[in-house]
């Protein structure tokens, strides 16, 4: 039998955690802009990785201690 | 391929589908739960009560992996109609996450199915049917030489039979 669990764990493609940089203007009385190129609306995918990761993350910890 | 096989617990009879009217059955009705979170919502709140997770350490610790126990659980859920095949599918991830998570909460050993073991002495199923086919072809070349032989042997033996034709000896 085709093993459909296998391949959607392997195809996740996991979210990057890594913050976006801030881009500091040159002007001195400009704001500092945070640049984020995120997209607002998640496709499902993108959703379900975020979850599979939230509860990754949360079983590190206790893996960790 | 081989490599993403699973064990088949259980599979329907050739032509059971057709044994009730269409439309009759939980899943060729319109799911319960429409989107993942609703399937999630469902399902999570189900992992996590007591009474079940009895018998799901029970069922890992006997090793069968979480990918098997993840697609038994969506295929229920498909088959009482709570929630379509494609919802099933997509939240695969997310419950075995969640299970593997409450095994380590529980100290029990699980195994995820995501991976082979590395440096088992054991061959893979598919390495041992390569390893059959090229031992049968092997065999195959060295038996068809004779047999060929033999074909050739027979065919110069002379016939006795007053009726047989003639071979080009004259005899």
């Amino acid at each position: 039998m085709y093993n459909v669990a296998f391949q959607t764990m392997n195809n996740l493609v996991l979210p990057n955690n890594s913050q976006p940089k801030k881009e500091m203007s040159n002007s001195l009385l400009a704001r500092n802009t945070v640049k984020n190129d995120a997209p607002k609306k998640e496709d499902v995918n993108q959703r379900i990785a975020r979850y599979v990761s939230l509860v990754r993350e949360a079983r590190m910890e206790l893996k960790n201690g | 391929m081989a490599d993403i096989l699973q064990p088949m617990i259980d599979a329907p009879i050739a032509g059971q589908s057709l044994t009730a009217e269409l439309g009759n059955r939980p899943w060729q009705q319109p799911p319960q739960y429409t989107t993942v979170e609703e399937a999630l919502e469902y399902y999570i709140p189900r992992l996590t009560n007591p009474e079940m997770l009895d018998d799901l350490f029970n069922v890992m610790e006997t090793g069968i992996p979480l990918t098997t126990i993840a697609n038994a659980i969506q295929s229920s859920g498909v088959m009482e109609g709570k929630h379509s095949l494609d919802v099933g599918i997509l939240i695969l991830p997310v419950l075995m996450e969640t299970m593997a998570y409450l095994a380590e909460e529980a100290n029990v050993e699980y195994e995820v199915g995501t991976n082979k073991k590395i440096g088992s002495d054991k061959p893979s199923d598919a390495a041992v049917a390569r390893a059959l086919a090229m031992v049968k072809k092997k065999s195959g070349q060295v038996k068809e030489e004779p047999e060929e032989e033999q074909i050739e042997m027979e065919l110069e033996e002379p016939s006795g039979g007053l009726m047989s034709r003639r071979n080009k000896d004259g005899v």
